[in-house]
């Protein structure tokens, strides 16, 4: 058979066999709905707690920093979300340090102002990141 | 299924460029599981990279909230920025090239012999390499063939819904066969000179 005929002859199986296979694979089979929900609102929490950051200065959010707010949000990390956030944004946020730590602690229940090295370890943020955004945050 | 609410669509979409987070909130929550099914279904990409292109999209809505119109639905929008994320990512991903020999020692073999078994067409190399040449082709391209392969539409439906006519999406459909083609052969090819184990 040729390759065009071959081609033609499974183009749709094979993409319905993707599709098939992707829809019921990891992710989607083992999380369930549940936890695509629970994933959703970790997104959705995300995006809220980094615009809720960026009020003040009514700034959106536009380059990889959000990103990887976002991605760390999703392991359950969010104050290393806010650290990977407040890498980014720190010039902007240096005088908002207070708004985003108020932020961070009424979205997730973890530091507040009390947002130190004790929350931040047992939330997995390693102490460079945290320092990094401290130190710059007060200089 | 509900028709969305057109008026309610451009509500949210204005409240988001105006910098209310509820109503970003409320994007990320309707929106994503949508885009993320839509993502599965057409694009190829499993868990991990259909939702990480899904949130690509979501940000994205978020930042040019500005330009949605209504003129379509707003999850027609979003499908649009997801398609164009999504040969983004393809793209990407062929900068970084994955290993063919799947698809040469496998693939070549069932060229030779004709009909492919249902579980070699859900092999990952194969289907990765078929998405991959399919997303690298020119967007109308790529949509005449989705909706005819995996969808089942037939030419007319297709022209009723890309705006064209029976002819030029039978023009489209062959175009889009023959770029396959060559992109497939030329992996294969490729692979087969890599791996040497292809026939």
């Amino acid at each position: 058979m040729t390759i065009p005929r071959w081609l033609e002859a499974n183009l749709g199986r094979i993409l319905k066999a993707r599709a098939r296979s992707v829809e019921a694979g990891p992710g989607a089979a083992e999380a369930g709905p549940g936890a695509e929900a629970q994933a959703t609102r970790a997104v959705a929490e995300t995006v809220v707690l980094c615009l809720a950051a960026l009020r003040p200065r009514n700034r959106w959010p536009e380059n990889t920093g959000l990103y990887a707010a976002i991605r760390s949000r999703l392991a359950e990390d969010p104050l290393r979300a806010a650290a990977a956030f407040g890498d980014r944004h720190l010039p902007e946020l240096r005088a908002d340090r207070a708004v985003l730590a108020r932020v961070v602690s009424s979205r997730t229940g973890v530091g507040g102002r009390e947002t130190g090295m004790g929350a931040t370890r047992a939330s997995g943020v390693s102490r460079g990141d945290w320092s990094r955004w401290s130190s710059a945050s007060s200089r | 299924m509900t028709s969305p609410d057109p008026r309610a669509e451009r509500r949210l979409a204005a409240a988001i460029a105006a910098g209310d987070p509820e109503a970003a909130r409320t994007l990320c929550e309707e929106y994503l599981p949508q885009v993320r099914t839509s993502l599965r279904r057409r694009s190829g990409l499993d868990g991990e990279a259909a939702l990480e292109v899904a949130q690509e999209t979501i940000l994205a809505a978020l930042r040019s909230a500005q330009f949605f119109r209504g003129e379509s639905s707003l999850l027609t929008w979003l499908c649009a920025i997801a398609r164009r994320k999504t040969a983004d990512h393809y793209r990407r991903a062929v900068r970084q090239p994955a290993s063919l020999d799947g698809l040469t020692a496998e693939g070549l073999a069932i060229i030779d012999t004709g009909p492919l078994p249902d579980e070699l067409a859900e092999r990952s190399e194969l289907a990765a390499a078929v998405h991959s040449a399919l997303w690298l082709l020119p967007d109308n391209q790529r949509e005449a063939v989705l909706m005819k392969y995996l969808e089942d539409h037939s030419v007319a439906e297709i022209a009723a819904e890309l705006g064209r006519s029976e002819k030029a999406v039978e023009s489209l459909l062959s175009r889009g066969r023959s770029n396959l083609r060559r992109r497939l052969t030329a992996l294969a090819e490729a692979g087969k000179g890599k791996g040497g184990r292809g026939k």
